[in-house]
């Protein structure tokens, strides 16, 4: 035993040490390669080779706006998450280990919360007669209840609930790592707050922003349980769509299609992401 | 006869591999309990039945699966919800899980369009007296239909003065006359768009709503777009718009309504314009406990039982000689309820199983104009 660690321990290329990944290579090929290879070729095949399913997505501009929206909340959502998170993060990575281990619990309960638990909840708060517009009618500032839920307000708010600690976290990670006296340097070389912020802070936490955006818009793309409880008519995401030709309609072959093409987007999407708005100012 | 002898060759094949002396003997039993039943199955004492979830899913252990393993013995597993593309998965892998399925006709529509996906009824094994009692139209070849459920509108009942709630669609459009939120379906995976409400309100007779004017129907939604506050996807969700007062009416099912009402909530029903339908119990083609199932179904038809069922559930028994086994304020509740079936239309979810895929398309055409 102690030899093979030994030997593991001297064999540093990934060829010696591969079968240490064989296990979760196994998982993956079974429980994801597998079946999303079955996915892509009943998008393909009915029973023949046919494009049938995706001329049907190119022929109909609905598919196409229904993918916009997708998109774009996908990105509004990672944006607000952003903004909420790095303040957040800051604080965590700069404050006492015991004031941070606190704060750690209250980022975290909501993950032990069910998503559909946490959506009714924001009902309750953003609803007519919630306790929002309650207090506004009190305090006397709105003289009738504002429309803060069922539309886009209101789904935003549910998602980015959802998805702040997926942000937090990475940046947090990558913040608490970052040399100090990388900043105090700054400082005794003449920067003000916010040179340092800019200069030296911001550009080392990049690595925990570029994560943490994509994690988030990964998982937003996917939605659909938030934007049909608290979004508006018009916030159709695409797994709707999905859902609707696999599960009611039965059309596997232009729900794979659609689950396929929703897939590429996202990895064209994160490739972009990657090379040119983040990695590259790491250089 | 020579029919059934032919299937059961064939059933006999495909089992063959999976049987062992035990089963074969159990089979054996079962083929004699049941002398009019040829088939050999491998049963076993358990019963998978896939039905809703939720407070329906209570209602159903405490009404009908625990009666049922008190006289039989057999234990039930109760699985949720209903996926008609699980269930197609499973019978095309060879490997069913469900023995009985809780759906409507709008799923048995479109998966029965798909293939040959579920067992025949053994219509031997309902109890004689107990079948007469059950309309012929909800006898199908592969399916049973054992409750009536009906789309209706929900209001609040302090919303209108004196009881001067909308008594009919028309009267549901006009907003002047009722200023209020409302909320009607999406075209969702789980909900069928308000066509029928729509052209009601446009004039169309109850009688004449199918084939849809879809047109005409999506004409009907704009004329109140403006204060639909939601578009709804999930059962529970016109009930909490209604007690949130989000909404002063809005359509659903009426069980929905039923348990909030019995709650308390100041919640009524309209049945006037209501479209009733029935749910059907299915088993799955394959499904591994055969005759559990339909010892179940048998079961789930008796007076006795649908009396129970619909009182603690709001959906109506398809075995009229049920209502002697309910009280009187919920008879007067039930969709089937004489007086509230003769003021309704029908549900016809079977144009709606032909034509959902157009119009879900049509629909998102529609919400993005």
């Amino acid at each position: 035993m102690s030899d093979l660690l030994k030997s593991l321990g001297e064999n540093k290329t990934l060829g010696g040490n591969l079968f240490l990944v064989l296990p979760a290579l196994f998982f993956l090929l079974f429980l994801y390669i597998y079946p999303l290879t079955k996915m892509i070729l009943i998008s393909l095949l009915d029973p023949d080779f046919t494009l049938r399913h995706y001329q049907q997505f190119i022929s109909s501009s609905i598919y196409v706006k229904v993918f916009f929206i997708t998109i774009k909340i996908g990105f509004f959502s990672t944006v607000i998450c952003l903004v909420l998170g790095y303040p957040v993060a800051f604080l965590l990575a700069s404050v006492s280990p015991k004031t941070r281990g606190i704060m750690i619990v209250f980022v975290v309960i909501p993950f032990w919360i069910s998503l559909l638990i946490r959506n009714y909840a924001w009902m309750i708060i953003l609803g007519r007669n919630g306790i929002v517009n309650s207090l506004l009618l009190k305090m006397g500032l709105i003289s009738a209840p504002l429309k803060l839920m069922y539309n886009s307000f209101g789904m935003y708010v549910g998602m980015v609930h959802i998805l702040l600690p997926y942000m937090i976290f990475p940046l947090f990670a990558v913040m608490s790592g970052i040399d100090w006296d990388l900043i105090r340097a700054a400082r005794s070389l003449g920067a003000n707050t916010f040179q340092t912020f800019l200069r030296i802070y911001l550009p080392l936490s990049m690595k925990g922003v570029s994560t943490g955006c994509l994690i988030v818009f990964i998982i937003s793309i996917g939605f659909f349980i938030t934007p049909a409880l608290l979004g508006g008519l018009k916030d159709i995401m695409i797994s709707n769509l999905i859902e609707n030709q696999i599960n009611n309609l039965l059309n596997w072959g232009f729900g794979s299609a659609l689950a396929f093409i929703l897939l590429i987007v996202a990895v064209i999407l994160i490739v972009f992401f990657k090379k040119y708005l983040f990695l590259e100012e790491l250089k | 006869m020579k029919k059934k002898a032919s299937k059961t060759k064939k059933l006999v094949t495909r089992r063959t591999f999976i049987k062992n002396a035990a089963g074969a003997g159990a089979g054996l039993m079962s083929l004699a309990l049941f002398p009019h039943f040829s088939r050999a199955y491998n049963e076993t004492k358990k019963l998978t039945i896939c039905s809703w979830g939720g407070t329906g899913l209570e209602v159903e252990k405490r009404t009908l699966y625990e009666p049922f393993t008190r006289e039989t013995g057999i234990r039930i597993k109760a699985t949720s919800p209903p996926s008609m593309s699980k269930l197609v998965a499973m019978v095309k892998a060879g490997n069913v899980e469900y023995d009985l399925v809780h759906i409507d006709m709008g799923m048995f529509g479109t998966t029965a369009r798909k293939g040959d996906f579920f067992e025949p009824i053994d219509y031997n094994m309902i109890d004689k007296k107990v079948l007469k009692n059950i309309d012929p139209g909800l006898r199908k070849k592969h399916a049973l239909g054992f409750m009536y459920w009906s789309l209706v509108m929900g209001y609040r009942t302090d919303a209108f003065a004196g009881g001067a709630h909308p008594k009919n669609w028309s009267e549901f459009w006009d907003l002047k006359k009722y200023p209020g939120g409302r909320s009607l379906q999406a075209m969702s995976p789980s909900t069928f768009a308000d066509f029928e409400a729509a052209l009601m309100a446009g004039g169309t007779p109850m009688d004449k709503l199918y084939p849809i004017d879809i047109e005409k129907a999506f004409k009907g939604l704009d004329r109140i777009k403006k204060n639909v506050v939601k578009w709804w996807d999930v059962g529970a969700t016109p009930g909490q718009l209604l007690v949130d007062k989000e909404v002063i009416a809005a359509t659903c099912w009426n069980g929905r309504y039923y348990f909030l009402k019995r709650k308390g909530a100041p919640i009524d029903i309209e049945w006037n314009q209501g479209l009733a339908t029935n749910d059907y119990w299915v088993i799955p083609k394959g499904a591994p406990n055969y005759l559990n199932a339909m010892k179940f179904i048998n079961m789930s038809l008796r007076p006795k039982i649908q009396g129970r069922y619909s009182e603690e559930g709001g959906y109506g028994p398809v075995n009229e000689h049920a209502f002697q086994y309910m009280s009187e304020d919920a008879k007067k509740d039930m969709p089937s309820y004489p007086n509230n079936l003769e003021k309704q239309g029908s549900y016809n979810m079977l144009w709606w199983a032909d034509n959902a895929g157009k119009i879900s398309k049509l629909w998102n055409e529609w919400i993005l104009k």
